[in-house]
């Protein structure tokens, strides 16, 4: 029986050297063995227990429980360990698990009890901590049923429903959502898929106020492996979500400043290539301008160019024309001449006339001038007379061609401006000078100032010089008075040459301006004249665009107006 | 001043010479058209005095000739005219390259201050 030895030693090794309590009683609960695992649990030694009551170590009112034991072992009923408490050598109560197993004789019957007894008061602690952790927790955490009901919750979901402990438990959990719906559909995927993760759900507060979690939740089982529920925990995300927003907004704003941004860049970009397009439009137009113009001044040019050559094509073409149509002209004027010489005898006659006008006035200045050799006072004087006669001579002459040429409208003018203020400033000098001697007062009245007029300077003056020459004629010889005046009337150039001389009849006034009228004066007659001097005047007035009339009452001078329309 | 006096009036180029003489000029004197031609053709004078109205060969035929042979660009000419129509013959001798055209009864003191002026252009 070796085997049996070593076999009952090493069980009593075991039992001696076990943390737990190990022992073991008679029916009566008298104890027969107890380990140092017991006296170390209990405080009882092996000594005070062995042979005693096991009730010692009963807390009150759990003594029941032994003849329970008894009652089962006695029916071969098997007992499962089970948790309880149990009192100590102190009086202290301590939570225990129990493992309880029948002692059998050699026959099989039941002769006592052996327990193996664990101390779970740390067990319990950290139960109790685990618990006080939960309670901790910020985060509301809740067991649920497979139902929906809420099995447990800590003191952040009393908190965050507003609902009480006692109100929760038992309740459906989806009741304190927004979306129950949605509620429920997480718990029961937790229940098919085993979790989810930050399920997003809003708890409405009894009072109303909403509050934003994330749910992570997963089943828990029992030892066996059988779902027993749904543990659940709420992630408030509200201060997150605030966060987020505030993340978002400053995102939004980033961006909305980056678009601004973008935009403010595109904006110049898209400025800057307008401005330039625009700049290069303006360029590429001021070049296409500058170059239009090149163009346009070379074509100029060339258009000018042979304008010009082909004007002067025109001119030479026009002279030569003209050379030819004179050459043919000046024949038929040489024929006009010799038709003129036989048809018109004072056309003959001016036109002789002047030729021996020519030596005799030439050889007068030249021995005048003493060119041919000196001379005596005597001479000089007939010399004198001889010039003044064949002056006068020449002027009737020329009166003479005036007629002619008035007559074959062959009078030509020469167009120019002229200052009235210097015309009659020379007149005036000319005619002082000569009527000085003839004790006759000359006088210019200026009615108009600074008039400058287009006209023929030298036949204007022709007029004068015959309207004045004539009044010179009839003035006293004493006392005589000749003016001169010009002035502005309605638009009109108005002049006028008054004397104080013997006048002009009505009668004589109307025949005046015909050719060759001579106011029959006798004692006036030796001053003489071809009486053409107004004839000729009141033709070249005509033709520069004015009127001549004359007026005197017949007795007491006589006055000339020209009028000329501005 | 070399001058070629052209007209049929022989008192006319008579004073006109003598003055001219006395005045320092080179005088020659022909009473026709065609014998001024003629002396044109030998001679170059600084100034030809033309009477226009000449009988046979007028100094409009002169002036013709001269344009014909292309001596009228360079030769001074100062007509002398007592046309009443001289207007028409001015204009005209004036378009052929007649530098001065002056009326009949010309003063002589006049007439050398025309021929004057092309001394000085020379």
């Amino acid at each position: 029986m070796v085997l049996p030895d070593i076999y009952n030693f090493l069980l009593a090794s075991i039992v001696e050297s076990s943390e737990d309590a190990i022992l073991s009683m008679d029916l009566d609960g008298i104890v027969t063995s107890w380990n140092p695992g017991s006296e170390k649990m209990f405080g009882y030694s092996s000594k005070e227990i062995i042979g005693k009551s096991i009730y010692s170590i009963y807390p009150t009112g759990k003594e029941s429980e032994f003849d329970e034991i008894i009652t089962k072992l006695k029916k071969n009923e098997r007992i499962e360990h089970f948790e309880t408490e149990r009192k100590c050598k102190d009086g202290s109560i301590i939570d225990v698990s129990l493992s309880i197993s029948p002692i059998n004789n050699e026959k099989g019957d039941i002769i006592g009890v052996a327990k193996i007894i664990r101390d779970i008061s740390g067990q319990k602690n950290r139960s109790a901590y685990t618990r006080s952790l939960i309670e901790a927790s910020l985060d509301p955490l809740v067991t649920i049923s497979a139902k929906g009901k809420v099995t447990d919750v800590n003191e952040a979901t009393i908190k965050i429903t507003g609902v009480s402990r006692e109100n929760l438990i038992g309740s459906d959990f989806s009741d304190y959502f927004t979306e129950p719906k949605k509620a429920r559909e997480g718990y029961e995927r937790v229940f098919k898929e085993g979790f989810v993760a930050d399920y997003p759900l809003s708890i409405r507060n009894l009072s109303g106020q909403i509050t934003d979690v994330l749910y992570n939740a997963s089943v828990y089982k029992d030892d066996k492996g059988n779902v027993l529920g749904i543990f659940a925990a709420a992630r408030d995300i509200t201060e997150r979500k605030k966060v987020e927003k505030l993340q978002a907004e400053q995102t939004d704003t980033k961006e909305k400043l980056q678009a601004e941004q973008t935009d403010t860049k595109e904006k110049l970009q898209a400025e800057y290539t307008l401005a330039k397009e625009k700049l290069q439009a303006e360029y590429t137009l001021a070049k296409e301008t500058r170059q239009a113009e090149q163009t346009l001044a070379k074509e100029t040019r060339q258009a000018e160019q042979t304008l010009a050559k082909e004007i002067r094509q025109a001119e030479q073409t026009l002279a030569k024309e003209i050379r030819q149509a004179e050459q043919t002209d000046a024949k038929e004027v040489t024929e006009k001449l010799k038709g003129v010489a036989k048809d018109e005898f004072s056309a003959m006659i001016t036109h002789e006339l002047n030729t021996p006008l020519v030596p005799i006035l030439g050889y007068c200045k030249m021995l005048k001038a003493s060119m041919l050799g000196k001379i005596n006072p005597e001479q000089l004087e007939a010399l004198e007379v001889i010039e003044k006669n064949t002056k006068r001579l020449e002027s009737l002459i020329a009166d003479i061609m005036d007629v002619r040429k008035l007559d074959l409208d062959k009078l030509r003018f020469k167009i120019d401006t002229l200052s009235l203020d210097e015309f009659f400033s020379n007149l005036d000098s000319d005619y002082k000078k000569i009527l000085e001697n003839k004790k006759c007062q000359f006088t210019i009245h200026q009615y108009a100032k600074n008039l400058i007029i287009k006209t023929d300077k030298s036949r204007l003056r022709q007029v004068f010089d015959n309207l004045i020459s004539n009044s010179i004629k009839f003035i006293p010889e004493n006392n005589g008075k000749i003016e001169v005046s010009y002035a502005k009337e309605n638009n009109n150039l108005v002049f006028y040459v008054k004397d104080n001389g013997i006048g002009i009849s009505p009668e004589k006034q109307k025949e005046l301006f015909q050719k060759f009228y001579q106011i029959d004066t006798s004692e006036k007659r030796s001053t003489g004249g071809t009486g053409l001097g107004l004839a000729i005047s009141r033709g070249i007035v005509e033709r520069l665009g004015g009127t001549i009339s004359v007026e005197s009452d017949g007795k007491t001078g006589t006055t000339f107006y020209m009028k000329f329309p501005l | 001043m070399k001058i070629l006096l052209i007209d049929d009036n022989e008192d006319i180029t008579k004073m006109l010479h003598k003055y001219m003489t006395i005045k320092g000029h080179s005088c020659s004197v022909v009473n026709d058209g065609k014998s001024g031609l003629d002396l044109l053709e030998k001679q170059t004078f600084d100034v030809v005095i033309l009477d226009i109205a000449m009988p046979k060969f007028s100094g409009s035929d002169v002036i013709d000739q001269l344009c014909k042979s292309g001596k009228i660009k360079n030769q001074n000419i100062v007509t002398l005219t007592a046309s009443i129509l001289s207007d028409d013959v001015e204009s005209m001798l004036k378009s052929k390259g007649v530098h001065s055209c002056l009326k009949k009864p010309i003063d002589p003191d006049v007439l050398l201050d025309h021929i004057l002026q092309f001394e000085n252009k020379k």
